[in-house]
């Protein structure tokens, strides 16, 4: 009678295991169940949503299966457990009864302790005897033999952390671009601007108008159609694009990265995701601001509106948009969808 | 009035700072988070349905078939590395020869329909500069058939390890300990007329062990990764990697096991890379990177012992060094040998 209650801990320990691996199961069904919905619900104008800074598109719809699954499995499971726990209150007060059954897993008792050190039961009991009562109410299942039978917190711990980080809301952001260096621009800017001031000097006050007011008229910004980044970087490498697109004035959206050497140059980034962030290739479109841009921060999301201008450089065609200044450059909302697909 | 040096939109990788860090250890655990769930789901299947042993009677004697046939098993069962452990520790319980199963399990997440479109997608771009070994396909042709040899060799080499050394040296005792029973009990089917209830009850139990079990270690596997990401910092090796392509090809299989991305999405990372890095590293890259990195070391962990997950990894290692080195040598003669063109006409044309 003595050891009856050595099985109780190994019950004690099963149970709080079993339980534990329902709960965690059951959290990230939930977890996944919540993502799921909170893209599939999200709107234009609001941040986007967290599964979409974390996994492309074609990966939604299988988290939101997962959820259901895991869900599923952890309520199952639930029940099953509720049903072995039940019988097992009653039959803890029968009488012993000394009944022969072979145990697959014997061998487990002999270090049994090791397995409880982490919870606060009373060892102090002889384990010579091993002619104990078992009261087989919970059947153990063979199904999962190929498991300790120990008590492993550790894995718990480790799988609360992403349900921690969920909780926190975090991650909430995408990844921040490196910083512009595009010394190319830079040199090409300022050998265009020495010749239009060669020009300029060798003209006459009456014709120097003229040109200004050409210049002038060249770089205003007129009506200016949304265009999307990716088609922008696609059309470098089509020349049918190239010929419909050049010298249009469009609006394009993207993050904010300044060169620090030259405040009027800057790039707009996007990053291009296959599967996950971990696969990000950032994407940029340079953009020249005839007057410094000054007031805007780091990796924020910006409008810009401005002319496209293709060059050829060897076998290669650069791309960049020429803007008039900070009026042209303004604050919008990040897209729903961070990442290009 | 055109413009002489305007740049083109640049492909450079994004800063790594902590938050950065946490997107991508974020992003890996859900990535990877579906094809577990599948794994565990079909392994609670297989459990509860396959009868034990069964796979022994349908698997081929001869050796060289059973591995071969092992290796492109993933083509029937598509699955993501991170599920294929899952998988394999069931079909190994179901009787599948251990060597055969290591060759499902190295080949799996390479030779299946998923990752060969989109290992085609990638190298599939107009922009010729991207484009190695004479293109798309020859790149898919290269990637299946070194894994294929890789899988093979390493299959036979275990199954030779366990000759020698008997199956209770190599694997994890838990998992011994699950062999053992299985052999030692009757087969389910004879239990008389099926309980659904039990049946469900089994299949859960099975199931959300395995997923406790595995997501551990992925969670981890998923520090280490993003962790090691932080560490490699950008440097300037570009003459080095060019003037060494032994060093060039070691390095991009370094990168790979750090970065444990998922088979589906690393030929995007690996064509991305710039050009100075020779196109058998980047081939290295997508070979070694399913098989082997910091996501699966540690699962293997769980099911292997320290012997032949050293056998494994020593194979598989030396195999996709060597054969990066002769794709490397042999890089004219497969570029121009092509067994597919480019999808734009190409500017290379004859030597």
């Amino acid at each position: 009678m003595a050891h009856a209650h050595h099985h109780h801990h190994d019950a004690d320990t099963y149970f709080t295991d079993q339980l534990c691996m329902v709960g965690l199961s059951g959290a990230f069904g939930v977890i996944c169940l919540t993502l799921f919905y909170g893209s599939a619900t999200a709107v234009e104008g609001q941040a986007p949503p967290m599964l979409n800074l974390l996994l492309g598109r074609q990966f939604h719809l299988m988290i939101g299966l997962s959820g259901v699954f895991l869900l599923g499995l952890a309520i199952i499971r639930a029940v099953s457990l509720w049903k072995e726990a039940a019988p097992a209150k009653s039959t803890a007060s029968l009488p012993l009864v000394d009944a022969p059954h072979s145990h697959q897993h014997d061998h487990d008792h002999a270090h049994d302790h090791h397995h409880h050190e982490g919870c606060g039961h009373d060892h102090s009991h002889d384990h010579a005897d091993h002619s104990h009562e078992h009261h087989h109410a919970h059947d153990h299942d063979h199904s999962h033999e190929d498991h300790e039978h120990g008590w492993a917190p550790w894995r718990y711990v480790v799988i609360l952390v992403p349900i921690m980080l969920f909780l926190l809301g975090v991650p909430n952001k995408p990844p921040r671009a490196a910083e512009s260096n595009d010394k190319e621009a830079r040199v090409a800017q300022a050998e265009r601007e020495a010749k239009e001031t060669a020009r300029m000097i060798a003209l006459d006050d009456w014709s120097r108008l003229g040109l200004f007011a050409a210049l002038a008229n060249e770089n205003a910004v007129g009506e200016s159609t949304p265009i999307g980044f990716k088609k922008l970087v696609e059309s470098i490498d089509d020349p049918a694009e190239q010929a419909h697109l050049e010298g249009k004035t469009v609006e394009l959206r993207g993050q904010y990265s300044p060169d620090p050497r030259d405040p009027r140059f800057f790039s707009l980034v996007r990053f291009r995701v296959q599967c996950c962030p971990g696969d990000a290739v950032d994407k940029r479109i340079s953009v020249f601001s005839r007057e410094p841009i000054t007031s805007v921060n780091r990796d924020a999301w910006v409008k810009v509106v401005g002319k496209v201008e293709y060059a050829r450089r060897g076998d290669a065609t650069l791309i960049r948009l020429a803007t008039p200044g900070p009026s042209a450059v303004t604050p919008c909302n990040p897209d729903i969808n961070p990442y290009l697909q | 009035m055109m413009l002489r040096d305007a740049p083109a939109a640049e492909r450079r990788n994004f800063r790594v700072d902590y938050e950065t860090l946490l997107l991508i250890f974020t992003a890996i655990i859900y990535e990877a988070l579906p094809f577990v769930v599948l794994g565990v789901v079909l392994a609670g299947i297989l459990e509860e349905f396959v009868p034990q042993q069964a796979l022994v009677r349908v698997i081929p004697k001869n050796e060289l078939l059973a591995v071969a046939l092992g290796a492109v098993l993933g083509l029937v069962f598509p699955m993501c590395e991170c599920g294929i452990v899952v998988v394999m520790r069931r079909l190994l319980r179901k009787g599948l020869p251990l060597g055969v199963c290591v060759s499902y399990m190295l080949a799996g997440p390479i030779i299946n329909v998923v990752v060969m479109l989109s290992t085609y997608a990638a190298f599939n771009t107009p922009d010729r500069t991207l484009s190695i070994f004479g293109g798309p396909v020859n790149v898919v042709a290269l990637r299946i058939g070194f894994a294929f040899i890789i899988a093979i060799n390493t299959g036979l080499l275990v199954g030779w390890l366990q000759r020698r050394h008997g199956i209770a040296n190599l694997l994890a005792p838990v998992v011994m300990r699950g062999l053992d029973d299985q052999m030692q009990k009757t087969s389910p089917d004879a239990a008389g007329p099926r309980d659904w209830a039990r049946t469900l009850k089994n299949i859960s139990t099975t199931a959300l062990n395995d997923f406790v079990e595995i997501m551990a270690f992925l969670i981890l596997g998923a520090a280490l990764a993003s962790g090691g990401r932080l560490i490699l910092q950008q440097s300037n090796l570009q003459n080095a990697i060019e003037s060494h392509p032994a060093i060039a090809i070691l390095m991009m299989m370094g990168i790979a096991v750090l970065f444990s991305l998922c088979s589906e999405a690393d030929a995007f990372v690996a064509a991305n890379f710039a050009t100075y890095w020779p196109p058998a590293s980047k081939l290295a890259f997508l070979v070694l990177g399913p098989m082997l990195d910091l996501k699966l070391y540690v699962m293997y962990t769980r099911v292997f012992r320290p012997r032949l997950i050293a056998t494994i990894i020593s194979a598989v290692v030396i195999q996709v060094l060597l054969l990066s080195l002769l794709a490397h040598r042999f890089e004219p003669e497969i570029t121009q040998f092509g067994l597919g063109t480019q999808s734009s006409t190409s500017a290379k044309s004859a030597p």
